[in-house]
């Protein structure tokens, strides 16, 4: 038998990104069976699809080029991105499927740049020494205004997975403590590859 | 997005909030009938209620009405929407729940009463009927309904009984009544006319609606898949409903009578298409007593050679083990969950009683027959407080629960303790309700008696029982109580952690009620506050059961032993 693995990208968006990664799994799991995919499962008394994801998004972030395996047992013609999107929920969207000999998402993908995007004003100088001294190396803003305070903004902030210092909600909560703002949109939304 | 992603970000479990899950149904509301369908709790437990899961599919079968859900608030939710003066909305379309043509509750237990007032505030909906002239037309259905008593001032109409074809009618009628644009007056008299409706307002007694065969009825093949875990989260086939084994203390053993199998094809076509529209890897059979189902071995068969090749695990909540079904167990194979076993009682005496027609022999049968199995758990209901119970009979109870401990050292015990509360429309619905200071007599009596080694013990706590059986059995009077509660905070009383019993004190000892007299015995002769409501069961005949029971004479299962002229067959 050929093992293979699909690797599906995909948007997790809208309501869905308030479900937790556990959340994400189950739905997943769903999916898979609802697009027939040809799926090797775990052995055991509970049988499930063998999935790898890469690390999860925090509650409340979508996703715009999300990476997931699934174990499948054949390179079968069925596993297309048109079939899978007939059974996905609103807030999950395939964007490619392709199938690959190994799983390595966690050697590949090291990091995402996650964006945070608010309304309120909060004091750029104090944000980016607070940014350097969690260890934040690259950041970009979208918009500033003239006195060099954001009023409303989209902040992308590179985030390697291997740092156990910067988190996207860290960042979040060192934003919001800055000021009183309300959450537009959060986001990943890309991944750093190797 | 139905909440501002502000307020999602915040609050501790968004996705109770976030909906979109497949299958959902999305209808244009332009020419339709729209019903925001509540449930008064959250997310979780609503959407594991099947009853509400059929509405829901019922209603958007029609082309020309639609459904849509909402659920009661977490707390810190509502604290949100009041600071930011939002009103609640439904999770399909994020309408204000207000702007809809019928608001219909789905009220299964007596706690979630403060939460039905609550989402019809957050709502911007006037509490009282009698405040609300414009609609929606505030209607209520589920298993409260056939003892609406403490409702009747909330609820404009009460959908009593099964809905299946209910639902039409009231849709019908309403819209019948919006073409014509008359008063909201003409409206609940035209459904007062309905058979199974009750309107509060006419005081017009009410029959319980019964679906005859539940193969003609819709049941919802594609259900929705909730995006978070929710408490029953698989597919559901629903294989009988009624029970006729007569436990006198049990309302769902009376109020959902008669007995109605589905036909096993009719079964395995619907897990199929549930199975195939969802992508769930568990599926339940519901039923009240699940070993009573006539074509048992056939769908043991079909679990066997459909479901257990396909990695599909199965759940039958209420089957009775014993050893004709241990070709099931076998059957569903390595799944080994604990098992649920209640043998309410500890004597024999008291299981006569209460007509639970199982000896201690049966009991510990079933017990060696899932250590065999290898089972590992074992979980005990057991009730204080029935009628005519002594300190022997529960004494009895940890006699019984140390022999089950006998018979295998590794499995590991569970036992949950709960107080017997009497139930309208039951054989024990004029019985009396243990004081929470006999409560813990009780229990402590248990506890000081019981070794504790593997053995894990929970109860209630005595107050929660004396709420639910004032809630149960009240009636009008209630209005203000219910109201005062609220206003004080309460919320979520099916809680543990949110429930309060000082506030319902405060808001019992405000309305000049004497709570302890919702616990005594009634007398055969005097009205009954649920007398409004006909379940098609004879008074007569559960007032001789009560007798029967007194004396400790069990009856048999009608099917089996043959009638009793209960009443419903022939009602």
């Amino acid at each position: 038998m050929i093992v293979v693995f699909a690797r599906i990208e995909y948007r997790k968006y809208g309501q869905l990104a308030f479900i937790s990664h556990l959340d994400l799994i189950r739905t997943w799991e769903r999916i898979v069976r609802r697009a027939r995919l040809p799926i090797a499962f775990t052995e055991g008394f509970h049988p499930k699809p063998r999935f790898s994801f890469i690390p999860p998004l925090p509650v409340g972030f979508e996703g715009e080029e999300e990476l997931l395996d699934v174990k499948i047992l054949e390179a079968s013609p069925y596993v297309k991105k048109e079939i899978i999107n007939s059974v996905v929920p609103e807030g999950i969207w395939v964007n490619s499927v392709e199938i690959v000999p190994n799983s390595d998402l966690s050697k590949t993908i090291i990091g995402g740049i996650y964006s945070f995007n608010w309304i309120g004003r909060i004091d750029i100088r104090e944000l980016e020494e607070r940014l350097e001294i969690m260890g934040v190396k690259e950041w970009d803003y979208s918009s500033r205004d003239s006195d060099n305070h954001t009023v409303e903004n989209l902040l992308s902030i590179h985030i390697p997975f291997s740092s156990q210092t910067i988190s996207p909600k860290g960042i979040a909560q060192l934003i919001e403590g800055l000021g009183k703002i309300e959450w537009i949109k959060l986001s990943r939304t890309s991944l750093l590859k190797r | 997005m139905p909440y501002p992603f502000d307020i999602l970000y915040r609050v501790k479990r968004p996705a109770l909030y976030s909906g979109n899950e497949y299958n959902i149904v999305r209808k244009e509301r332009e020419g339709r009938i729209t019903v925001a369908l509540a449930f008064p709790d959250t997310y979780d437990i609503g959407m594991s209620n099947l009853g509400f899961s059929i509405i829901y599919n019922v209603i958007n079968l029609r082309e020309d009405a639609l459904a849509e859900r909402v659920f009661a608030p977490w707390i810190d939710m509502e604290v949100y929407l009041r600071e930011k003066n939002l009103p609640l909305l439904t999770l399909e379309s994020g309408t204000p729940v207000f702007e809809f043509d019928i608001l219909g509750f789905s009220i299964s237990y007596e706690l979630s009463y403060s939460n039905i007032i609550n989402m019809l505030n957050l709502s911007g909906i006037p509490i009282l009927s009698s405040e609300r002239e414009n609609l929606p037309l505030v209607i209520a259905g589920g298993g409260c309904t056939t003892h609406p008593g403490p409702l009747l001032r909330f609820i404009d109409c009460f959908a009593v009984g099964e809905g299946e074809e209910l639902i039409n009618e009231i849709i019908d009628t309403f819209k019948e009544w919006k073409n014509d644009s008359r008063k909201k007056e003409d409206l609940l008299e035209a459904l007062s006319f309905i058979d199974g409706v009750y309107v509060p307002l006419f005081h017009k007694k009410v029959r319980r609606r019964i679906v005859k065969d539940l193969g003609k009825v819709p049941y919802p093949t594609r259900p929705l898949v909730p995006n978070t875990e929710i408490i029953h989260d698989r597919a559901v086939v629903e294989i009988m409903r009624g029970c006729t084994r007569g436990c006198r203390f049990c309302e769902a053993g009376f109020i959902y009578r008669p007995v109605r199998e589905r036909d096993l094809e009719d079964v395995i076509s619907l897990s199929e298409k549930v199975l195939s529209s969802t992508g769930y890897s568990e599926i339940g059979f519901l039923s009240l007593s699940a070993s009573d189902y006539s074509q048992l071995e056939g769908l043991t068969q079909y679990i066997e050679e459909k479901l257990v090749p396909l990695h599909i695990s199965v759940s039958i909540p209420s089957l009775r083990v014993d050893t004709s079904s241990r070709a099931f167990f076998h059957a569903i194979g390595e799944i080994k969950r604990g098992l649920t076993f209640a043998p309410e009682a500890g004597s024999q005496r008291l299981r006569d009683i209460i007509n639970k027609n199982i000896t201690e022999e049966d009991i510990l049968n079933i017990i060696r027959v899932a250590s065999k199995e290898g089972w590992r758990s074992v979980k005990l209901y057991f009730m204080i407080g029935l009628p005519t119970e002594e300190e022997a009979d529960i004494l009895e109870i940890v006699r019984l629960i140390n022999e089950i401990k006998k018979i295998d050292k590794r499995l590991e015990i569970n036992v949950s303790i709960s107080t017997f509360i009497p139930k309208p429309h039951t054989p024990f619905q004029w019985a009396r309700q243990i004081s929470p200071e006999e409560v813990n007599e009780r229990i402590s009596l248990i506890t000081r008696n019981l070794s504790r080694s593997r053995i894990n013990i929970n109860w209630n706590d005595p107050f929660v029982s004396v709420l639910e059986g004032i809630l149960t059995r009240g009636r009008e009077e209630l209005t203000d109580v219910i109201l005062n509660a609220w206003k004080n905070g309460a919320r979520f009383d099916a809680w543990t952690d949110q429930y309060r019993w000082n506030l319902w004190e405060k808001a019992l000892g405000g309305c000049g009620i004497d709570w302890r007299s919702y616990l005594r015995e009634r007398r055969y002769e005097e009205p009954l506050p649920w007398d409004l409501v006909d379940i098609g069961v004879k008074k007569e005949f559960l007032w001789k059961e009560y007798q029967l029971g007194l004396l400790g004479i069990k009856r048999e299962d009608c099917r089996i032993k043959g009638c009793y002229d209960c009443g419903v067959c022939t009602y």
